[in-house]
């Protein structure tokens, strides 16, 4: 039984969605750049319409006409790319040199980051998609392709490849980061329409929320569209192409998209005032305490990230073994991580690991400040605090866990036992520098890290058994875009 | 309900088209013109049906050695055009002929069947089941080719679910391409269990080829064909409900939602539905889940979630025993683990977050 | 000696001709073992053959499968110093025989005979320039290794030997993105064997015949978990051995034929107990009871339960909490079992769920069927790995734990599952098989407990 469950039982008798966290567990920029997409029917590497801005009253549209159509597409693709770029890139122009994570080599560091929004997680892996296609097309040779759409390519495949990290901010899904604060009584892949989410958080008077949700998800946000959606355009985009006869001229396309461009901005109006309602929303809780940290994590990849674009460093399109093996780990590791911080910096979050046995929370019976242990030359001082539980304690002998309070500094398990028909936990202070919690006072301890552990990245040699006998180094996965013709 | 709605052949994507619960179906006319200029690409389609198959034959020449010198190929789409059971069941007799002279291995038989037929009984009814491709090599096994237009990104399908239906389907023909032959007193191992997979590559219109063992999958579809159940049976089972009637009575745009939609959960009350979040994509998922709405079912929930609540009839139920009712013998176990974590939350409730 | 001893013998004979064979050259061989095969004294044995021709390195993936290896070779060779690496908060929870170095910091083995760590500590040292490459690296439970921990320990040696249980769990990762690396060959996921045999496909795959840990009776079961080449019989023959529980006079009918349970998997090795059909909850307390129960009743004075066994063919061996071990597939059931013992007195009976088994070996297992109470079988409670490891764990006798409706889970179709380019692997197929042979097999075994 989680709380995500209760949470969603409980909001199928309220009525409306029930929080699952009491703190907002990203940070949330005042000005974003909110981005929203239609592709035709399943073209996965191209977009028929594209919305942008820095505020809901502020939303730019660009239509391809027909997406499927290089010229068109790419034509429509700039101004955003433009907007894109310069929005994205700003914070860098400000990079200075400041001291790598723990002390060590030197860095060229913004000082802040930037953020897109966008309503879900399909939009993140279409923008990827974009950035696959876009980031390898040539600059010269015989269709060259602005470098400001090249440049924009890379920097959607690096949010579309950050997109995962636990935790991150530079591209924030919002059916993603409701589903972390909200429990609602919908499935997983209802949960994943960003309408239904927000008619279930906030129904229409007298509606359920449920009711209003499966209302809600009826009409596609994006980015695929529906048979409807796309029924409608079909004749707009056939009658383009007999007014256009071929031409790709700026001008000629211009004069003739608006029909295409009116149906495009009705379905992505929609998309933007939900997603910037739901953006709103949310900004108004408090920000969880480790958001900095992680923003911290998020300002040195993306540092690391426009470096490399600057220095014009050809990625490759596949990631190499050690890269892969490098890759995991980080997500692995930040999955732990940040699900143990989220849980040290909310309570209902902490709902969870109590219930799993992987904290306890208990009140402080007595405080033993003179303990002390036997070190390598003298008595060193180990406080000792006595929780007396509210449940039942299932953490082990000897394991270490942490005071939310502090949950830096660690305590040892020392032993469990019963006082008073409670359960009794003996807590060892590793640092005597570290703050205890007062008798008489309720406290929590958790098991699990709320910092990474440091491993060195693999040899980018791959050892013999890796690789087959006549491998030699892998060059870049160049691609020759073939035309599209509609 | 599904098992008596494929029986009865109720189109269940238009059952209730008109009323509030209609099913949003179809696809787009993008997605499938995306699909048929891919394969007309991959075959070399000159506009008029007749195709040359280059980029085919060389990927089959790339990954199954075929000669380029020795390619017969037959189209059988525009052999018998059209798609009306007469012209399937045509192209199926003819399909059946082939298999047969390539199975004998005489003299020069067609090594690239397009448009190929299979017919099966499924539930009582014969139905018709069209490859993309039949392709074979002297003295090798006939491969099953499926042309599919999700591209393959840097090595790998971007989309499992859509990979795996692919190979559900080239599994399919692997199944019915062996029936024929064993049929016709041939070996059902002339057909590989490896079937060929072309998709574009990357992010272009480049075809490439993917050969994927799916023997596994194989044999699932066929427990799969084997469970649908013939009408006959499924009518009897009824206990005298004339089913037929009432699906005519839903699917009638003339009568008023609410009689339809009345009829329907009459048929469902009789017959049963089972609710879950793998019925996405059927066409009665809006219906079925008002249903479970109004009940209260647990089976909103995820599956997990689901599970954690067996024996508490309803969510309200549900909720009541999260703050303390007295639940009897059978609730009892979720009963605790709701009031245990209910406990938890109001107590997170009453403390302050960290900062 | 018998004949899958016989067999067994010539097996890695062969292998270790083989690898001596190798050395100097490059490449790796690989041996498939089953359950209970008795890796643990082959790769003893192996270590002091080789150990006079060149150095080596011996490594597994967890620190545990590491300490038990440490006290096979240094038992099975007095006079070979052993220089244990370990990783900084493992320590050897037994006091190190005279001819074992522990070696904190690490560069204290550097040029050793004979190095034994974790594959993350040997291959930390490496990289970190505190050990040079040795002749030979033998690497133990080489099917719970990813790629990702074999990389940095490869360079090691140019000739590899991999040891390991292919019907055991598969390496995971939890984070959902690592299925993009599926089928290809950059997969940090995927066995270290798979990486080398598919960079390397004629390297020498060999199969153990023989398994030393589960007797005759218990081969149908065993089987289930393997490939059908992968042909092996038990060492022990199905009369050597016997667990027995006196007779007594039990009132209440629940525990009377919880006893009859007990007296039936002491004879035939195992028991299959179904309960009432039914879906329940993840840690259902009909089940938790039961398992409890009989792991209780096994440790009751009053039916002194004795083994006889090819080690003490007299008999007269009393079953002590320390050799039971209960298995289960979640930790939610793991505490509730480990609750349910503690309230019936017996809080030394490990309970574990079949990821924390693995290589582990008791007398007496009990373990909780992964599909009991679920209302459709899934990919995780398929896998088969889970089942494998739970069902070979004992010597005398395992007892399986579930629902009646258990079996009718895999009686319809199995759901539609993902597939990836790449890799012929259909784990949910798989499971799917695996588990319905085992059912076969439990088959003659079953017992029904009435509510």
């Amino acid at each position: 039984m989680s709380l995500a469950t209760l949470q969603a039982i409980e909001s199928f008798v309220s009525g409306h969605a029930e929080r699952t966290a009491m703190v907002r567990h990203r940070a949330l920029d005042s000005q974003p750049l909110m981005v929203c997409a239609f592709q035709l029917g399943g073209e996965p590497f191209s977009a028929a319409a594209i919305a942008w801005g820095r505020s809901v009253d502020d939303m730019h549209l660009a239509v391809a006409g027909d997406p499927r159509n290089r010229d068109l597409l790419f034509a429509a693709l700039e101004p955003f790319a433009r907007d894109f770029c310069a929005y994205f890139e700003a914070p860098w122009a400000h990079a200075q040199v400041e001291a790598g994570p723990r002390g060590g080599g030197m860095q060229l560091l913004a000082p802040t980051s930037p953020q897109i929004v966008v309503p879900n997680r399909q939009t993140v892996m279409l923008l990827g998609r974009l950035g696959r296609r876009l980031r390898f097309l040539p600059t010269d040779g015989p269709q060259p392709a602005d470098p400001i759409i090249v440049r924009h390519g890379a920097h959607l495949a690096f949010l579309r490849e950050h997109g995962p990290v636990a935790g991150q901010q530079l591209i924030v899904d919002l059916d993603g980061l409701l589903d972390e604060h909200w429990g609602m009584a919908l499935n997983a892949t209802e949960r994943s329409n960003l309408a239904a989410l927000d008619a279930f958080i906030e129904p229409p008077a007298g509606v359920h929320g449920h009711l209003a949700a499966a209302q809600a998800e009826l009409e596609p946000l994006g980015p695929r569209p529906d048979a409807e959606q796309d029924a409608r355009v079909e004749p707009l985009i056939q009658d383009f192409h007999r007014r256009r006869k071929g031409s790709t001229s700026p001008r000629v396309v211009e004069s003739l998209l608006s029909p295409i461009r009116e149906h495009y901005r009705e379905l992505l109006e929609r998309t933007w005032e939900t997603s910037w309602r739901c953006l709103e929303r949310e900004r108004g809780w408090p920000q969880a305490r480790h958001v900095p940290e992680r923003m911290e994590a998020d300002r040195r990849e993306y540092s690391f990230h426009m470096e490399g674009v600057e220095a014009q460093i050809r990625r490759r399109s596949r990631r190499t073994m050690p890269q892969a093996i490098a890759h995991v780990r980080k997500l692995s590791d930040a999955e732990s991580v940040v699900a143990t911080q989220r849980a040290a910096d909310d309570p209902l979050k902490m709902v969870d690991l109590i219930a799993s046995g992987q904290a306890i929370i208990g009140i402080v019976d007595r405080i033993d400040l003179g303990h002390t242990i036997l070190g390598p030359s003298r008595a060193v001082s180990r406080p000792l605090a006595y929780l007396r539980l509210d449940g039942e304690c299932f953490l082990d002998i000897g394991e270490v866990v942490h005071w939310d309070q502090q949950p830096q500094k660690s305590y040892e398990v020392r032993s469990i036992g019963t006082r008073g028909g409670r359960e009794e936990v003996c807590l060892m202070l590793e640092n005597p520098q570290a703050s205890l919690p007062e008798a008489g006072e309720r406290a929590c301890f958790f098991a699990g890290d709320v910092k990474s552990r440091f491993t060195p990245s693999p040899s980018r040699d791959i050892p013999w058994t890796h690789r087959t006998p006549e491998a030699q180094a892998e060059t870049p996965d160049l691609e020759d875009n073939e035309e599209q013709a509609a | 309900m599904a098992g008596l709605a494929f029986a009865e052949g109720v189109d269940l994507d238009k059952l209730l088209a008109g009323t509030p619960l209609a099913a949003a179906f179809g696809q787009s006319g993008f997605a499938f013109a995306r699909g048929t200029t891919f394969e007309a690409r991959v075959k070399d389609d000159q506009g008029d049906g007749h195709c040359r198959y280059g980029p085919l034959l060389e990927l089959l020449r790339e990954h199954l050695d075929f000669e380029l010198s020795d390619v017969r190929t037959i189209n059988l789409r525009t052999l018998h055009p059209g798609k009306s059971r007469e012209a399937m069941a045509a192209r199926a007799k003819e399909t059946r002929r082939l298999l047969r002279e390539m199975a004998r291995c005489k003299e020069a038989p067609p090594n690239l069947i397009d448009g190929a037929v299979l017919e099966e009984t499924v539930g009582g009814r014969t139905a018709y089941y069209e490859a993309d491709g039949i392709a074979f090599r002297l003295r090798a096994q006939l491969v099953i080719i499926e042309i599919k237009s999700f591209p393959i990104v840097d090595g790998q399908a971007a989309d499992p679910q859509a990979l795996a239906s692919a190979l559900d389907q080239g599994a399919l023909y692997i199944l019915l391409t062996r029936r024929t032959l064993a049929s016709e007193g041939f070996p059902p191992e002339l057909v590989s269990t490896r079937m060929a997979l072309v998709c574009p590559q990357n992010v272009g219109m480049r075809p490439c080829l993917h050969l994927k063992e799916v023997e596994r999958r194989m044999r699932r579809i066929e427990a799969l064909l084997e469970s649908v159940p013939e009408l006959a049976a499924v009518r009897a089972s009824l206990g005298g409900l004339d089913a037929t009637a009432v699906f005519e009575t839903v699917s009638n745009r003339r009568r008023s939602a609410d009689d339809r939609l009345r009829e329907l959960h009459g048929l469902c009350d009789a017959v049963g539905t089972v609710f879950g979040p793998s019925c996405d994509g059927c066409g009665m998922y809006r219906f079925c889940r008002e249903r479970e709405f109004h009940a209260g079912s647990p089976n909103l929930l995820d599956e997990a979630a689901s599970r954690e609540l067996v024996g508490i009839p309803n969510l309200t139920r549900a909720s009541a025993l999260a703050a303390g009712a007295e639940p009897t013998p059978v609730e009892a176990p979720a009963a605790r683990a709701l009031a245990a974590i209910a406990a938890l939350r109001d107590d997170a409730l009453a403390r302050v977050p960290p900062s | 000696m018998t004949q899958a001893e016989r067999r067994a013998r010539v097996v890695t004979k062969e292998v270790q001709a083989e690898l001596i064979g190798r050395l100097g050259r490059r490449g790796a061989i690989v041996l498939k073992s089953p359950a209970g095969g008795g890796k643990s004294t082959f790769i003893a044995d192996t270590v002091g053959r080789i150990a006079a021709r060149c150095r080596v390195a011996v490594a597994a993936p967890t620190n545990e499968q590491v300490y038990a290896l440490v006290a096979s070779i240094a038992a099975a060779w007095p006079e070979l110093a052993i220089h244990y690496v370990p990783a900084q908060e493992a320590q050897l929870p037994f006091q190190p025989p005279s001819n074992v170095t522990v070696c904190r910091p690490a560069r204290t083995a550097c040029g050793a005979q004979v190095i034994v760590g974790t594959l993350d500590k040997l291959g930390d040292a490496l990289q970190r320039g505190d050990l040079e490459a040795v002749g030979c690296l033998i690497v133990d439970e080489a099917y719970q290794a990813d790629s990702a921990r074999y990389y940095r320990a490869a360079p090691i040696a140019d000739v590899h030997l991999l040891v390991g249980d292919p019907g055991q769990i598969d390496p995971f990762a939890n984070t959902p993105e690592a299925m993009r690396y599926r089928g290809l060959p950059e997969d940090p996921v995927r066995t270290a064997v798979d990486v080398v045999v598919a960079n390397h496909p004629d390297t020498p795959v060999y199969r153990l015949p023989i398994t030393r840990r589960l007797d005759a009776r218990a081969l149908p079961l065993a089987r289930s978990f393997y490939e059908p080449d992968h042909h092996f019989d038990a060492w022990v023959p199905a009369d050597a051995r016997e667990l027995s529980f006196a007779t007594a006079l039990v009132r209440d009918r629940r525990l009377r034929e919880l006893d009859a349970t007990l007296r039936a998997a002491g004879t035939s090795g195992i028991a299959h107990l179904e309960l009432p059909p039914g879906a329940s909850l993840v840690a259902d307390p009909e089940v938790v009871d039961a398992i409890a129960t009989l792991a209780s009743r096994a440790l009751d004075p009053t039916l002194a339960a004795a083994m006889r066994c090819e080690r003490n063919p007299a008999g007269g061996v009393p079953l002590t909490a320390n050799r039971i071990a209960v298995g289960a597939s979640h930790k939610e059931q793991v505490r509730a079992l480990r609750r349910a013992l503690r309230e019936r007195g017996h809080p030394d009976v490990l309970v574990q769920t079949a990821n924390k088994l693995q290589g582990a070996e008791f007398d007496l297992t009990i373990c909780w069927h992964p599909l009991s109470g679920l209302t459709d079988a899934d990919v995780f409670h398929l896998e088969a790995g889970r089942m494998c490891v739970l069902a070979t764990r004992h010597r005398h006798a395992c007892i399986v734990v579930g629902r009646a409706s258990d079996r009718d889970l895999l009686d319809g179709v199995p759901p539609s599952c993902e597939a990836w380019l790449g890799s012929d692997a259909e784990p949910l197929l798989e499971g799917w098989d695996t588990h319905r042979a085992f059912f076969a097999a439990l088959e003659p075994h079953r017992r029904l407990l009435a509510a």
